[in-house]
């Protein structure tokens, strides 16, 4: 059994020190989640914590055998974020800050994970245009669907449809050989 | 409606693009559809993949509480619920003021399950204490809203700084003074009851105040 493995099965069985080792191991990954969406240090902070105690109080919230606990928490910060961010009464502020920020093509500074965010870009370039904005918008502008919908001038079922077939796009791009993008 | 497949919403539920009252519906059907769950697991993985090319910052530290302070509570006896309540208090304050300040906070993580489970059933809240001077630590206070306690802890082990709780018309009270512990400083009061505002101080005057909301 991995480290990781172990640390997966502490965090479901909820051993004392599995949530302080689940942070540490996926800090960096959930900071820069938090912060991308709400594009502010303090905010992003209480909503890693704010994300983590829930996660780690909700019965079988974790599930090892349903994937990776990075993507668990990396899922239940985003959410927390979104709603954070679409719950705040600066919303406006921070939705303009957030928007200035876009998907990250050339990295001029450092980023969670160099290597798998090169696999990423070109998996992204991969995806059918009509797939890959409405995602680019909604992942990385952190615009809502409802918004996304209007500014792309698509039925909202449309959309929804397009961001659904994206993931499950990137997820078969993403799981391809390297180097067969 | 628990017996519908998710479809797309498998994916939307893992971008985060779905409403309330979706995502509502969603995790009802997937406390017990494996199938779904499982569909949102990959959608899952690929929506972290997605923060790869994200900015990364230097994420910030978090404190737990001491394990020997949490280790005799682990029979649940009755009467512990406050400690475990002010323990809690720890962990959260613990965030917080690694947030403010970026201070890396003696981890000490045994009992964390125990603090944190108090906090479901703790009823409180926190409050930052404005600085009185330039310079003075950060500090916050956590405290149950019903006054049964209140945690202080400050961002600096300094040790003896005074905490007074002020009302109207009365003497200030004081509820206890500071004691270090690993980076920072803390103090655990039982029973303060409802105070209004708090204050600080240390040998100079002023640290810090802060007016808890019950």
């Amino acid at each position: 059994m991995s480290s990781g493995d172990d640390l997966e099965a502490a965090f479901a069985a909820r051993v004392p020190d599995a949530l302080g080792r689940a942070y540490e191991a996926h800090a960096r990954a959930l900071f820069a989640v938090a912060r991308h969406v709400l594009a502010d240090a303090a905010a992003a902070q209480d909503c890693v914590h704010d994300a983590l105690l829930r996660a780690w109080q909700a019965p079988r919230s974790y599930r090892p055998e349903l994937g990776p606990l990075r993507a668990f928490l990396i899922a239940c910060v985003r959410n927390e974020a979104l709603s954070a961010l679409r719950a705040s009464g600066r919303r406006s502020a921070r939705e303009e800050r957030a928007e200035r920020l876009q998907p990250v093509r050339e990295a001029t500074f450092d980023v969670v994970d160099h290597v798998e965010a090169q696999r990423v870009r070109e998996a992204l370039a991969a995806l059918p245009a009509d797939q890959r904005g409405p995602l680019e918008l909604v992942y990385y502008g952190n615009r809502s669907h409802v918004r996304a919908a209007q500014e792309l001038g698509v039925p909202l079922g449309t959309l929804k449809g397009r961001l659904a077939a994206a993931i499950r796009k990137l997820q078969a791009l993403l799981a391809a050989p390297e180097g067969a993008l | 409606m628990n017996d519908r497949h998710l479809g797309d919403d498998a994916e939307l539920y893992a971008l985060g693009a779905l409403d309330d009252d979706e995502i509502a519906a969603a995790e009802r059907h997937l406390a017990v559809c494996d199938a779904c769950a499982a569909q949102v697991a990959r959608a899952r993985d690929v929506v972290a993949a997605l923060a790869a090319p994200l900015r990364a910052y230097p994420p910030p530290a978090i404190g737990f509480p001491p394990p020997a302070a949490v280790a005799p509570a682990r029979a649940a006896r009755p009467g512990w619920d406050r400690r475990l309540a002010a323990l809690a208090a720890v962990a959260v304050l613990g965030l917080g003021i690694a947030g403010w300040q970026d201070v890396v906070l003696t981890r000490q993580r045994a009992g964390a399950d125990l603090a944190l489970a108090a906090i479901v059933h703790g009823h409180f809240s926190h409050a930052g204490f404005t600085p009185g001077a330039a310079g003075a630590p950060a500090a916050k206070v956590l405290y149950a809203r019903d006054g049964a306690w209140l945690y202080l802890v400050v961002d600096r082990p300094e040790a003896g700084l005074r905490l007074l709780a002020e009302a109207p018309g009365a003497a200030p009270r004081l509820l206890g003074v500071t004691r270090a512990s690993g980076a920072v400083a803390t103090l655990y009061v039982e029973r303060p009851g409802r105070v209004g505002r708090l204050v600080l101080e240390d040998a100079r005057g002023t640290v810090g105040t802060a007016t808890p909301s019950y």
